[in-house]
């Protein structure tokens, strides 16, 4: 804990290597240590994105297209992570309060859960062709587990004498399920659903590496071939933010909605 | 007088942890609860009082016997009959005030009925100025008495106490007896207590059931004939030292 008085937003200690680094890459491209085409010089990668932002430069084939390619990808997320958080949710609450709907959904869902999301790859492109199908497909079908998983969990995990306090207040099996069983669920709802959307960008990058007209994965992609090396840092780059925004929304949106947990970290 | 809770010759067994026989909880317990009543049950640890409250508050059946309540049998559990827990079992997501009028709101009820039964039964209960507190925010003696005030409101037809007070320190688990005594000459309420603690069951009850132990059976039934108001200061009693040493005997 950080003395509250004196309090930045970040640690300078954590500072000391990214700026360390940064100062090392600098130099060595001053003085050519480091050849252009691996390591361009922070400079001309700041240039690079900042044009890649806005467009005025026209230094790269792909000035100014930043938020188009954005936009494609974060709808793939917003897809394929819906989608994952309707089934992880209603399943997870069918397995974790049911014992019977355990017995038939769990261990085929583990089963499944053995395969590691990207052995699905082949299989999606001959089912869904390459492209968008498969990039929605494979971030739904990874992000589905930890969402699955985390509410089962908390669902089965609500202690007994807190849903037999609402039976003996008069709550029947539909009130207990919006009143009780959702909101004990709801701190590990929001772990899974948090796992989820990292997963989510993740496998977005895999299934646009197989080749989609825009994204950012595909601007990695295309980048490479067209020997415009400056691109996949910068697109890496706005992954992680645009990874990092939609886990602060998220826990935005679930502070709002539950205001009283602890729902930090 | 009126019989509210009628229980004849009751028998549950559970089964074994590790398999094999089934072990006997409660074999032919009988036990009547008349209205207006507060009725204690002691006994040691472990011999099924908490299993004999979950049988009557309808979370649990028992495999023979009767268990009727207002000349019905039981078959779930019902607002009629309000279960206080040993531990407070608060929705921690939700502040004082709507813990309590969880139930309330829902009945079919106005607003203003419900804001008007909340306020009273807060005041009853001492916790007037704690209404926008979350659970976790309150001790545990504040915690029971929502958990108490959660049921009061509900105007149950009988209390059913598991223990209580027993996870209070001394001077807590005291204002919580008196507070019981109180609220429960106000409000006319009927009670089924469990307890260990044979000061309180004799302080606070009409009559006191002593269960053996596994599997727990009716040993003794004792009148508390002390005169209401009753006060803390019973215990320095002589009758009262001479029924508790009676109870404490019977137990062992
Ligand atoms: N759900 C259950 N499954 C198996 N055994 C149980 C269960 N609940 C209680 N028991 C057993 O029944 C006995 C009585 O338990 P309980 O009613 O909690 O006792 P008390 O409240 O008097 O301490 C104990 O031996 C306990 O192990
Ligand atoms: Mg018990």
């Amino acid at each position: 804990m950080m003395n509250k008085k004196n309090r930045l937003p970040v640690d300078p200690l954590a500072m000391v290597l990214p700026i360390g680094v940064l100062l090392i890459w600098s130099l060595c491209s001053y003085f050519n240590f480091l050849p252009v085409y691996l390591f361009p010089s922070p400079v001309r990668m700041f240039k690079v994105g900042w044009d890649f932002l806005i467009g005025t430069e026209g230094m790269t084939p792909y000035s100014g297209s930043l938020l188009n390619h954005l936009i494609a990808s974060l709808m793939r997320v917003l897809m394929g992570f819906s989608l994952a958080a309707c089934l992880g949710i209603l399943l997870g609450l069918l397995s974790g309060r049911i014992k019977r709907a355990y017995r038939i959904l769990d261990p085929m869902i583990q089963m499944l859960r053995a395969v590691p999301g990207i052995g699905w790859l082949p299989l999606a492109m001959i089912w869904f062709g390459v492209g968008q199908k498969t990039t929605v497909f494979l971030i739904a079908l990874a992000a589905f587990f930890p969402i699955y998983l985390n509410v089962a969990h908390g669902a089965a995990r609500i202690p007994m004498e807190l849903i037999q306090a609402a039976q003996m207040m008069g709550a029947d099996a539909r009130v207990l399920l919006r009143t009780v069983i959702i909101p004990a669920s709801f701190p590990s709802m929001l772990v899974g659903l948090r796992l989820g959307m990292g997963i989510a960008w993740a496998y977005l990058v895999l299934g646009e590496l197989t080749g989609v007209a825009n994204g950012l994965g595909a601007v990695m992609m295309d980048a490479r071939m067209l020997g415009q090396i400056e691109m996949i840092p910068i697109a890496m780059v706005s992954i992680a933010l645009m990874g990092k925004l939609c886990d602060t929304l998220l826990v935005k949106l679930a502070k709002r909605l539950h205001a009283d947990q602890e729902m930090d970290r | 007088m009126e019989e509210r809770l009628k229980i004849r010759a009751l028998r549950k067994s559970y089964d074994h942890p590790n398999g094999g026989e089934r072990c006997l909880v409660l074999d032919d317990v009988s036990l009547t609860v008349g209205k207006g009543e507060l009725i204690s049950l002691v006994g040691p640890s472990g011999c099924g009082k908490s299993t004999l409250l979950r049988i009557i508050a309808g979370f649990e059946t028992a495999e023979v016997g009767v268990v009727e309540f207002c000349a019905k049998p039981v078959s779930g559990p019902s607002p009629e009959r309000g279960v206080v827990f040993q531990s407070p079992v608060l929705f921690p997501w939700l502040n004082v005030r709507d813990n309590i009028t969880y139930g309330l709101k829902l009945r079919r009820l106005s607003d203003e009925t419900i804001e008007h039964l909340c306020q009273r039964y807060m005041s009853l209960t001492g916790l007037s100025d704690k209404g926008d507190f979350y659970p976790a925010q309150l001790s545990g003696g504040m915690q029971q008495r929502v958990a108490l005030a959660r049921v009061l409101v509900l105007e149950p037809k009988m209390l059913l106490l598991d223990e209580p007070f027993a996870s209070l320190d001394a001077p807590t688990r005291m204002k919580m007896q008196q507070l019981l005594l109180d609220v429960s000459i106000k409000i006319g309420l009927t009670s089924l207590m469990v307890t260990h603690d044979i000061e309180e069951a004799l302080l606070l009850s009409d009559r006191v059931y002593v269960l053996s132990g596994s599997p727990a059976c009716v040993i003794r039934e004792l009148t508390v004939p002390f005169a209401r108001p009753r006060h803390l200061d019973l215990v320095g009693d002589s009758d009262f030292a001479s029924m508790k040493r009676e109870i404490l005997h019977a137990l062992i």
